[in-house]
């Protein structure tokens, strides 16, 4: 399971001996389970009392609180001090998307950590929406379906813009970064990354 | 070796939804084949459900029924009316 330091002995391990491990089994298991479970619940969201569209959410939830302990506590690249830039480097490296010369991170770049936040927190209003309509308090309400409804609009013009930021990142860096979050290895090119 | 957290995360996520019960959401079936003209209005389909005990959140017409959100006794309740007698056809506890 722990294929990490394999290629600490080069040419023999069964990836490419350039590569270096960059996401760690969580960070990639909490990614493709949230994949998941929100299309299982976009798709179940016609009864949003039903048992699917109930567990879904809650697997969400848990994989929203845990990503963001993961942040602080969790390996060097999924922590937000790893990828948290600000606006400023954000905008920096979508203009360098532009006119090619976007700098090259070994972690989420500037934007692509940005997308992170943003999703979590889209996700962390839905979640809680969604929930406050099963309490006796808040059951069926108006107002939180409205709250629920509008966050995952967002958050599907977020995903489109996260797979706009995927292909881009990709094609500018020549790196797979899709393979990259299956796999959790990267291209290393340690003098050209930061 | 590497895809074995992804395959037992895609197999927990997976087996965590498929072992929901595939039950189709209600109702049923139509509570009525009569003509909207003849249904009561919304709002006294809401008094008669006041006056049997329910507090009504939500009302809404699904499937030709009238759809209530209701607690009654701190139960959270989806019942569905004909909207020609007002009679609840189908009750789910949410």
């Amino acid at each position: 399971m722990n294929d990490g330091e394999r290629s600490v002995t080069p040419s023999t391990g069964p990836t490419r001996p350039e590569s270096v491990r960059v996401w760690d089994p969580l960070v990639r298991i909490f990614h493709w389970s949230l994949v998941v479970a929100f299309i299982v619940a976009y798709a179940t969201h016609e009864d949003g009392f039903s048992a699917t569209h109930l567990t879904a959410g809650y697997i969400i939830a848990g994989l929203v609180v845990f990503r963001l302990l993961w942040g602080f506590v969790g390996s060097r690249h999924a922590r937000f001090a790893d990828f948290v830039k600000g606006p400023r480097a954000t905008l920096g490296y979508l203009r360098g998307l532009l006119t090619r010369n976007a700098p090259s991170t070994l972690g989420h770049n500037p934007a692509g950590g940005a997308m992170v936040l943003v999703l979590l927190l889209l996700l962390a209003v839905i979640s809680l929406s969604g929930w406050g309509m099963t309490t006796t308090a808040f059951y069926a309400s108006a107002t939180l379906e409205g709250i629920h409804e509008t966050a995952v609009n967002l958050t599907l013009v977020a995903i489109a813009l996260h797979l706009l930021g995927v292909i881009a990142s990709s094609i500018a860096h020549r790196e797979n970064l899709v393979r990259a979050m299956i796999t959790g290895r990267k291209k290393s090119a340690p003098a050209a990354r930061h | 070796m590497k895809f074995t957290p992804l395959l037992a995360a895609a197999a927990i996520t997976g087996g965590l939804l498929a072992a929901q019960p595939a039950a189709a959401s209600p109702p049923s079936k139509p509570c009525t084949d009569a003509a909207e003209s003849s249904w009561m209005s919304m709002d006294t389909a809401k008094a008669k459900l006041t006056a049997a005990g329910y507090t009504v959140r939500r009302m809404k017409i699904a499937m030709r029924c009238f759809e209530a959100y209701v607690v009654k006794d701190g139960k959270r309740l989806e019942l569905f009316l004909d909207p020609v007698s007002g009679a609840v056809v189908e009750t789910r506890e949410n």
